[in-house]
């Protein structure tokens, strides 16, 4: 199998697809139902779809046809716009007015989004089919979708291992090719270590570029919603997509974006880009490690194979032209602390407004109001999610309050300065997104430490609210991805992407899983 | 859980050891500032500007309600909030 060709719609870059779909060559219909037909191929070896809007994706695509069909004959054309007709896919935590919303929770059956988020209405005015709702951990949290409620996605590549999280059903379901375009959030790595893990490309835009009105709450202060995509050009023009000022969102940035495709192809000849000295220390073997350590030292092979690859990528940038200047981030190995203080006391503020009455799961056997709150969160919440909202309520307590969640603040300003610093000799910094390819199944389920630990590289960007985009860039001992991550100066993404671009090209990575593990192969 | 939970605050903990000077500035949390220096910076959540206090057109109430697991006459249903026993409830 391969993503490239002239062989099935479903395998064209988004952008190649819309170019067609304008040009008329083909129509949104024949794209949709070649999505459609390779959806049904894969679903039952990945589990990616939570469900798939079947009817309302083909009425939608028919209505795409018929405004081109409107423009010809020498009448104006009404141009659905840079996505027309290309199917893309959400994560369950994202709101299409009159579809169901469930961020894989049990909290949430039954509810139906009564508006749209303004990231999705951006598409939609775009021209894109929006095919259905992904599956993810539980509320965004957790790094391998074994939190969701409802099933197990599992990883193309090799069906017996995770396919990251929390973004995992988009990632699986742009990698199978069962959506063109994927559209997650992240708030410590969410977007881009699935991403990673199943060979695409993830992208977590600045805090404040695109508009979080739609999206549910986890972490507010890092929270952003991103693309997933097979390339770095479609990565970019989904970005452009959705990027841009809402007023429903009082922390979206009113600065212009810009044209984030018009310099991507410019290449790195000369562009200075600062490589994270501490990246051997960070991922919990560091000095101060603590109770990390024996997950650090079980992890150490698979942290050998992703320091060769860091290497080879290191190569490669220099080979496209770039200058490699060393920059150091020594609060890296506190990153994963400070994230999950911070995140953990905004969960536990954010996720108070699932009480069993305003919308949602109520439980049947509530008697009295205290029931309703107390008996509805206790069966409608998983355990990680309770997990999280015990540490955040933990962290925020008055005998803690300084110890937890002060001092995380102040390492994570630490952390801000330091990487100020860095961009001062920098335009870009890179690290591996992920310390390994992807795990197991259960490999890391007993242990959420070392599952936290696989957002080690991508927490700095979310802390402090930088672009970051994870590329492929080759393969583990077991023939599964790894990925580098560059993160550049917040809102600009157009280098950041211009980088990524390049180090694509260097590297020729195709999407070209094989579904290892599934008895009957689907490509 | 409570043995995963100790083995996580245990591990949070390292952040006692960071040499972090400024002590804790709940205000910086989150998404601020990127820096000084020329970078451009990151607008924080606190930093947003003041919307005008003015109503603006919102959802119809039938539209949230029918989300609700319970109500009735516009308004959301929910059992009695104080217990059926006891002189001054406390249930809630």
């Amino acid at each position: 199998m391969t993503h490239r060709g002239d062989g099935d719609l479903w395998e064209l870059s988004a952008e190649e697809l819309a170019r067609r779909i304008r040009g008329r060559e083909v129509t949104a219909v024949a794209a949709l139902e070649s999505v459609l037909d390779r959806t049904a191929r894969v679903e039952p070896l990945i589990h990616a779809y939570l469900e798939v809007f079947e009817e309302p994706a083909r009425a939608r695509a028919q209505d795409i046809d018929r405004r081109l069909a409107a423009g010809s004959g020498g009448r104006a054309g009404d141009d659905p716009g840079p996505l027309a007709g290309v199917p893309v896919v959400l994560k369950d935590n994202l709101s299409l007015a009159g579809q169901r919303l469930t961020c894989a929770s049990r909290i949430l059956e039954g509810y139906v989004s009564p508006y749209t988020a303004t990231a999705v209405q951006k598409l939609l005015d775009a021209g894109a089919v929006v095919v259905g709702r992904a599956n993810m951990d539980e509320f965004a949290m957790g790094s391998s979708c074994e939190n969701s409620a409802y099933q197990q996605t599992r990883n193309p590549w090799d069906v017996g291992t995770v396919p990251g999280g929390s973004s995992g059903g988009p990632a699986a379901a742009v990698a199978a090719g069962s959506a063109a375009l994927g559209f997650g959030s992240d708030t410590g790595g969410s977007i881009r270590q699935p991403a990673a893990l199943c060979g695409v490309v993830g992208v977590k835009p600045t805090y404040g570029r695109v508009s979080r009105y739609g999206l549910v709450a986890f972490a507010s202060s890092t929270d952003q919603i991103g693309p997933i995509a097979r390339g770095v050009r479609d990565a970019a023009l989904a970005t452009q997509v959705i990027a841009g000022h809402d007023a429903n969102d009082s922390t979206c940035a009113d600065r212009p974006v810009g044209d984030l495709l018009a310099t991507i192809e410019d290449g790195i000849a000369g562009m200075r880009i600062g490589v994270v000295q501490e990246i051997d220390a960070a991922d919990g073997s560091g000095p101060a490690a603590g109770a990390a350590a024996p997950a650090a030292e079980a992890a150490a092979p698979a942290r050998g194979e992703m320091a060769a690859s860091f290497e080879a990528a290191l190569d490669a940038l220099r080979r496209a032209g770039a200058e490699l200047v060393p920059v150091s981030l020594p609060s890296l190995g506190a990153a994963i602390a400070v994230y999950y203080v911070i995140a953990t006391s905004e969960a536990s503020a954010n996720l108070a407004r699932f009480d069993g009455v305003r919308y949602g799961r109520r439980s049947p056997g509530a008697a009295s109001l205290a029931e309703v709150y107390f008996d509805s969160r206790t069966e409608g919440f998983g355990a990680e999610v309770k997990r999280r909202i015990m540490l955040g309520t933990f962290a925020l307590s008055s005998g803690y309050y300084a110890a937890y969640y002060g001092r995380a603040c102040a390492v994570l300003a630490q952390m801000r300065d330091e990487l100020t610093a860095a961009f001062r000799g920098a335009d870009v910094v890179v690290t591996p997104t992920t310390p390994s390819g992807a795990f197991r199944l259960g490999e890391k389920l007993d242990d959420p430490l070392a599952m936290y630990l696989s957002d080690t590289y991508t927490t700095p960007a979310s802390l402090v609210g930088l672009p970051a985009v994870s590329v492929p860039s080759g393969f583990d001992r077991r023939g599964l991805p790894l990925s580098l991550q560059i993160m550049g100066r917040p809102f600009e993404e157009a280098t950041v992407f211009r980088a990524a671009r390049a180090f694509e090209r260097q590297v020729g990575w195709q999407v070209a899983p094989s579904f290892r593990g599934a008895e009957a192969g689907a490509g | 859980m409570a043995g995963q939970l100790g083995k996580i605050v245990d591990y949070i903990d390292q952040l006692q050891r960071y040499d972090a000077p400024g002590g804790g500035r709940p205000d910086s949390a989150g998404a601020a500032a990127a820096g000084a220096s020329g970078t451009p910076s990151v607008p924080a959540p606190h930093a947003a500007p003041e919307a005008d206090d003015e109503p603006r057109p919102c959802l119809p109430r039938e539209t949230f309600l029918a989300n609700a697991p319970a109500a009735q006459d516009g308004f959301l249903l929910v059992p009695e909030v104080r217990p059926a026993t006891g002189p001054q409830g406390g249930g809630g």
